[in-house]
């Protein structure tokens, strides 16, 4: 008895009646796609949060002004204002703090019309110190960034971000134009790089000025909203945190048994909450392919019931000339195995052809997307959907292979 | 030799709680390379016993010996074999498969045997040419004439080399030019040497036979040799 034979046969039926196969395997084939697009854009998310943290540096440490929860953000980066954290905080961390941090930059942000003639766009501001670019491992495209001295000297100069000198400037060459804030002229000494979304924050629609300079100029305050330090290796990042600490609470003259006034941790702890979500996500989406791929089994079954009934004396004259029960079972076993492998192959496809477009679509959006389609996932939904046939078989197998010839072959 | 011996055969029906008596015990012996006929009207229980000579069915009662060995007792799937090993059958309904061709029809018995797939080919082609379809390998039955399609169903039940042919009311289902046909290519397999049973209801086509055994209510009440034997030949005449 031959599989191959059988397979043919199987083929042949299948090929006979298109849309009655086509519909018996579309729950297979909603099932396998779904399989195929949840591993795909499961990873994909865990790429793009990957790629967040990479493009941020996995060795970051941020510390944000107010108390927070064990977990949870700190009222600061809901949009509070709090106005505990200085940059003299910063320059004690970097004269005090642990040799493993490696530089330090601090932040104070705003939003505000920008002028260039008669451009105009409203766009953000970093306020930030002359070490961002080491610390978020980042440069200049053209011209060159703020020195330490125009950070402490309230230096009226600005570096542009990619898109901004799109807006304001086009195809000209920015460096050495003037453009206004808030009606102080800014000289513009550089253009940073192209960089993307980083820290899902569009960085290329800002402009960078001198910390002070934004503080007293363009918003009128003595705090910063944020700093971040550059740890020198990933196993330092308890040590480096510990370190902040001790210093802000020393400080800000914190009790012992008090609790801080601010929030440090890692960056890549923040994003990590973020993975936990959609693999949640992810296993309920797997939850809901397996349930299609269950009705799909059993719309399998009852098809193959069907066509046991209508071939009964098919069945009887194969007995008649020879077949024992295991050949009858096979023929059935290996035809409702064909029809959940050609929907898992459908469904294969179907599924990579919706992870091309998420991905396109995603990285349209100007996220950094990976296409990733495991072989794994492929193997996993042909085995699935072969699986399938043969388990959901069983029953339409077996019910044709106990037909009693003699009244198989009168069957009319 | 003795191919077939029963002795004693019985076989009921249990249905709920009414047991049918189709065969009350029949004893007879067909050599090899006989041609009999099993003859008797409808209830006579002649589709029963051939059945059970056939290794569709099994007996009740009694005893059934095919070359010498005792096959009363066999299994489900002892059966098969035998049948895919030693029996052919002719149908009155032909039972050919409509979406395969004719030379897939005939190959259809050597799925279930040892034979490799070229062979099987080559085999089933031979059988085609002996009826004289070699011109309609490649048809689908419904394409067919009955005659033909009974010359398809032939070849398929001759396809595994049997020690016995079963026809049952091979003639039945075709006009009397077709069906003398079939006679013909039955009479030749016997003269050839091999052993055929036919069951029929009529006197005309057991005739064909050399032996004819009747059936009545599920006894045996005749077993005689054929005097006036009818020959019929391709043409579909009676030639003696």
């Amino acid at each position: 008895m031959d599989i191959r034979e059988n397979i043919i046969s199987s083929w042949v039926m299948i090929k006979r009646s298109k849309a009655r196969s086509f519909l018996t395997m579309l729950g297979i084939i909603i099932g396998v796609m779904a399989v195929i697009v949840v591993m795909s854009v499961g990873k994909g998310a865990e790429s793009l949060i990957l790629n967040q943290i990479k493009s941020m540096g996995s060795n970051l440490v941020g510390v944000l002004p107010g108390a927070s929860e064990e977990d949870g953000p700190p009222a600061s980066a809901m949009g509070i204002i709090i106005t505990t954290l200085k940059y003299e905080d910063g320059q004690a961390i970097i004269k005090k703090g642990c040799d493993c941090i490696e530089s330090l930059a601090m932040y104070v942000s705003g939003n505000d019309v920008i002028n260039y003639g008669d451009n105009k766009v409203s766009t953000n501001f970093s306020g930030t110190t002359a070490s961002y670019i080491k610390v978020e491992e980042t440069e200049v495209r053209t011209g060159r960034f703020f020195t330490l001295e125009e950070e402490k000297g309230v230096a009226k100069v600005a570096v542009l971000g990619f898109e901004v000198k799109e807006k304001l400037f086009g195809d000209q060459d920015p460096i050495g134009r003037r453009i206004k804030i808030k009606k102080t002229n800014f000289l513009i000494i550089g253009v940073m790089k192209e960089r993307g979304v980083s820290g899902f924050t569009n960085q290329d629609d800002q402009i960078f000025v001198p910390i002070s300079t934004a503080q007293k100029l363009l918003l009128g305050v003595d705090h910063i909203s944020a700093i971040r330090a550059k740890v020198d290796s990933d196993k330092n990042m308890e040590k480096a945190l510990d370190s902040i600490t001790w210093i802000l609470r020393d400080k800000h003259g914190i009790d012992f048994g008090e609790a801080d006034d601010f929030t440090a941790r890692s960056m890549a702890q923040g994003l990590e909450a973020l993975g936990s979500i959609t693999a949640a996500l992810r296993l309920f989406l797997v939850a809901v392919s397996a349930i299609a791929l269950v009705v799909g089994g059993f719309g399998i079954m009852n098809i193959m019931l069907a066509s046991v009934q209508e071939r009964t004396r098919e069945i009887g004259l194969r007995k008649a000339v020879g077949a024992k029960k295991i050949h009858i079972s096979l023929q059935f076993l290996i035809e409702s195995s064909v029809i959940t492998f050609l929907g898992g192959i459908i469904g294969i496809i179907l599924g990579i052809l919706i992870s091309i477009l998420t991905a396109t679509v995603v990285k349209s959006m100007g996220y950094d997307w990976d296409l990733v389609i495991t072989p794994f996932s492929i193997i996993l939904g042909t085995g699935v959907s072969i699986g399938i046939g043969l388990i959901f078989g069983i029953i339409p197998a077996r019910r044709a292979s106990q037909l009693d010839p003699i009244e198989a072959l009168r069957y009319e | 030799m003795t191919l077939i011996k029963i002795k004693n055969l019985k076989r009921e029906f249990a249905n709920d709680e009414v047991v049918t008596k189709v065969l009350k015990g029949i004893d007879f012996e067909i050599d090899k390379g006989e041609f009999v006929s099993i003859m008797g009207p409808s209830g006579s229980g002649k589709s029963t016993l051939m059945h059970i000579l056939g290794f569709l069915d099994k007996l009740s009662d009694g005893s059934y010996h095919f070359e010498g060995e005792d096959v009363s007792k066999l299994e489900d799937d002892e059966l098969a074999s035998m049948r895919s090993k030693k029996i052919g059958f002719v149908f009155q309904s032909f039972n050919l498969l409509n979406r395969a061709s004719a030379l897939e029809n005939v190959m259809l018995p050597l799925l279930y045997s040892d034979m490799p797939h070229k062979d099987r080919e080559n085999r089933a082609k031979k059988l085609l040419e002996d009826v004289g379809l070699e011109h309609r390998l490649h048809h689908s039955p419904n394409k067919l004439s009955g005659g033909e399609k009974q010359r398809v169903a032939i070849a398929r039940a001759l396809v595994n080399n049997p020690e016995v042919v079963f026809a049952d009311e091979p003639t039945g289902n075709l006009d009397s030019k077709s069906g003398l046909a079939v006679m013909k290519i039955l009479q030749d397999l016997n003269e050839k040497g091999n052993t055929v049973i036919l069951v029929t209801h009529e006197k005309y086509t057991a005739e064909h036979a050399k032996r004819i055994i009747k059936l009545k209510d599920g006894e045996l009440v005749e077993d005689v040799e054929v005097s006036h034997r009818q020959w019929a030949n391709t043409n579909g005449e009676l030639t003696k």
